[in-house]
């Protein structure tokens, strides 16, 4: 893509499939409100058409899928944004990295659809990291609540009234007086006013 | 109408009336599922995944917690040894307390132990908790060939206040889980809960929604829950109907549709033994010639767990037929299926009404009762009828201020579990 924007998807061959916003949503793993936030970013051109008829392109899910990708590496939006504008939509293509059969419109329905577990788990990840609060880090959360049953059990220690201390029952046990220590210094100090 | 061969749904249709007026007209049609009385043997009953998500926000201190925990350890002692269980807390912070593990004996014992530790903490982060819950079904891919049935089990007491908040968002996730194989049943305890949220949650995720008004009721509810699962028939069915040229559709039940064209696809909840469920249709047909028949098609697709397969049923609709308006008036009426029709009709009344009193609209929510008491009086009189009639008549009566919330999570949770099928449990 030469400009700085998108080419508007209208100018586009007839003949690519086209997705409504659900359809989109589903086949890319992202929600809707996250497809409104890419278009008012930039990261997205807007879709065919207007209102509840609006398509969106194979372009956009090529763009939704690499979009994921480079998320997944951390990178932040901005950068996503310039880099998406240096490429050209084969690149965008290639670098989602998918193959056409992935690109066809979901099938008519004969049978209950089952896209399985692995399936399931990569959609999760996605909406949680979507959804995550501020300070709230979902993928180290799981890690975190997947370590050994032992390190699961924690022990909640009131500092004051709006400060806790977590500790694993593992360093309480081992750890008695050092964290009897910590929690007298920081109770002293959060209490101090 | 009633496809006989044998297997462990069966269907049937019912008109509420073999004939049409040729200048147009409107109609019900029932479409009937019922499953096989006999639950499988268990050693060929699909063997079973579970996520606990439970809310231990502050507020779920005391009774509700405790006999909360209480209520899933002996439920999960009815699993066996080829099901597995997990358990997810959450109150702000989400923790996976228990992942998901085969149920011996001993995986009953640590989840019970798992259980005992869970204190009540800060704010409620819905999503986070019944998402990990998910995860757990799903980050462990079912092995060996057997389907599998995989569920989580939402309970909480508050509102989402943390994470995704929405309904909307939420119920498009758990339709989306549903797709994926996992399905949501979303247990509201008290009053403080969003009764259309959870609801929304359910009829989405191809589960059930319970309302629990006192803590004491969860005990018999898991034990239920977890019953239903070992006794299901069949896994993820789904019923596809086309209308012809000159009639339309439109399903009155808590399913979620997906329609393209002239063609539905409605995603059931699995059924167990003894499930009953009457899926009805308003229909309306365009002006034709008088004599001319009109008919949809209609098929059944679902997981058969004992035969290990998927199953498909055609159902033959015996076609209406035009005829001039007159002859309408004097035509037969089936009584059943004018049951189903108005029952039906009148539980998506009574749901938009508590939609529209949460919303501030009193009046209009008032209407929507009386809207449905009209059409009860009007149809024969059975006891279900004249008890629902009654029913909407007080609640029409009401005077122009917001219900109670046990009233609105009461009428909630009964429309949604009558529409969405009911089970013969007296065995």
């Amino acid at each position: 893509m030469s400009g700085r924007r998108p080419d508007p998807p209208h100018r586009r061959h007839n003949d690519e499939p086209s997705f409504s916003l659900d359809e989109l949503t589903s086949a890319a793993g992202v929600t809707v409100r996250t497809v409104r936030y890419y278009i008012a970013e930039g990261l997205l051109p807007p879709p065919v058409g207007g209102g509840p008829r609006s398509r969106y392109t194979r372009d956009h899910l090529d763009r939704l899928r690499l979009i994921g990708r480079l998320k997944d590496a951390f990178m932040p939006l901005k950068e996503i944004r310039r880099r998406l504008q240096s490429m050209s939509d084969e690149e965008i293509r290639d670098a989602a990295g998918e193959t056409a059969a992935d690109m066809a419109p979901p099938a008519p329905l004969a049978s209950p659809p089952s896209e399985g577990a692995t399936d399931a788990a990569a959609y999760i990840g996605r909406v949680l990291r979507e959804s995550a609060p501020p300070h709230y880090d979902a993928e180290r959360l799981v890690v975190a609540a997947r370590m050994p049953p032992r390190a699961q059990s924690w022990r909640r220690i009131e500092i004051s009234d709006d400060a806790e201390l977590l500790v694993t029952e593992d360093a309480w046990d081992r750890r008695g007086d050092q964290i009897d220590a910590a929690v007298d210094w920081l109770r002293r100090i959060l209490n101090e006013r | 109408m009633t496809d006989a061969t044998p297997s462990s749904l069966t269907l049937a249709a019912l008109w509420e009336r073999p004939v049409v007026a040729a200048r147009g007209d409107e109609t019900g049609l029932v479409i009937r599922i019922t499953a096989t009385e006999t639950p499988s043997a268990p050693q060929n009953r699909a063997p079973i995944d579970v996520a606990f998500a439970l809310d231990r926000s502050g507020s779920m201190a005391g009774a509700k917690l405790e006999l909360a925990k209480q209520a899933i350890a002996a439920a999960s002692h009815h699993l066996a040894a080829g099901d597995r269980a997990a358990l997810v807390i959450f109150d702000n912070a989400v923790e996976v307390r228990h992942e998901l593990a085969p149920t011996t004996a001993e995986g009953r014992g640590r989840l019970r132990r798992a259980l005992d530790e869970v204190g009540p903490g800060g704010s409620t982060n819905l999503s986070g908790g019944w998402l990990t819950a998910c995860q757990e079904l799903a980050t462990d891919p079912p092995a060996g060939d057997r389907p599998r049935i995989q569920r989580s089990l939402l309970l909480t007491d508050g509102l989402a206040n943390i994470g995704i908040t929405d309904p909307g968002e939420l119920a498009h996730h758990a339709s989306q889980l549903r797709r994926r194989g996992i399905a949501t049943t979303t247990i509201g305890v008290g009053e403080d809960f969003d009764e259309l949220l959870l609801s929304g949650m359910a009829e989405a995720g191809g589960g059930a929604f319970q309302y629990i008004a006192h803590p004491s009721e969860l005990h018999a509810f898991f034990e239920r829950e977890i019953g239903d699962l070992l006794d299901v028939v069949a896994i993820r069915p789904r019923l596809r109907i086309t209308f012809p040229h000159g009639m339309r559709g439109h399903l009155v039940n808590a399913f979620p549709v997906e329609r393209a064209g002239g063609t539905f696809h409605v995603d059931l909840r699995d059924l167990a033994s003894g499930d009953d469920l009457a899926l009805v249709f308003d229909i309306t047909t365009a002006p034709g010639e008088e004599r001319t028949r009109l008919a949809p098609t209609v098929e059944l697709v679902w997981t058969d767990p004992a035969a290990n397969r998927q199953v498909e049923r055609h159902l033959d609709v015996e076609p209406l037929t035009r005829v001039p308006w007159q002859e309408v008036r004097h035509a037969p009426h089936d009584d059943d299926a004018r049951e189903a029709i108005v029952m039906e009709r009148a539980a998506r009344d009574h749901r938009e009404a508590i939609r529209l009193d949460r919303a501030g609209r009193f009046a209009e929510a008032r209407a929507h009762f009386r809207q449905a008491g009209v059409a009860l009086s009007a149809a024969p009189q059975t006891a279900r009828v004249r008890e629902e009639l009654h029913i909407s008549e007080d609640l029409a009566a009401r005077s122009f201020a917001p219900l109670d919330e046990h009233t609105r999570k009461q009428r909630v949770f009964e429309s949604q579990r009558r529409s969405r099928g009911t089970r013969h449990r007296e065995r």
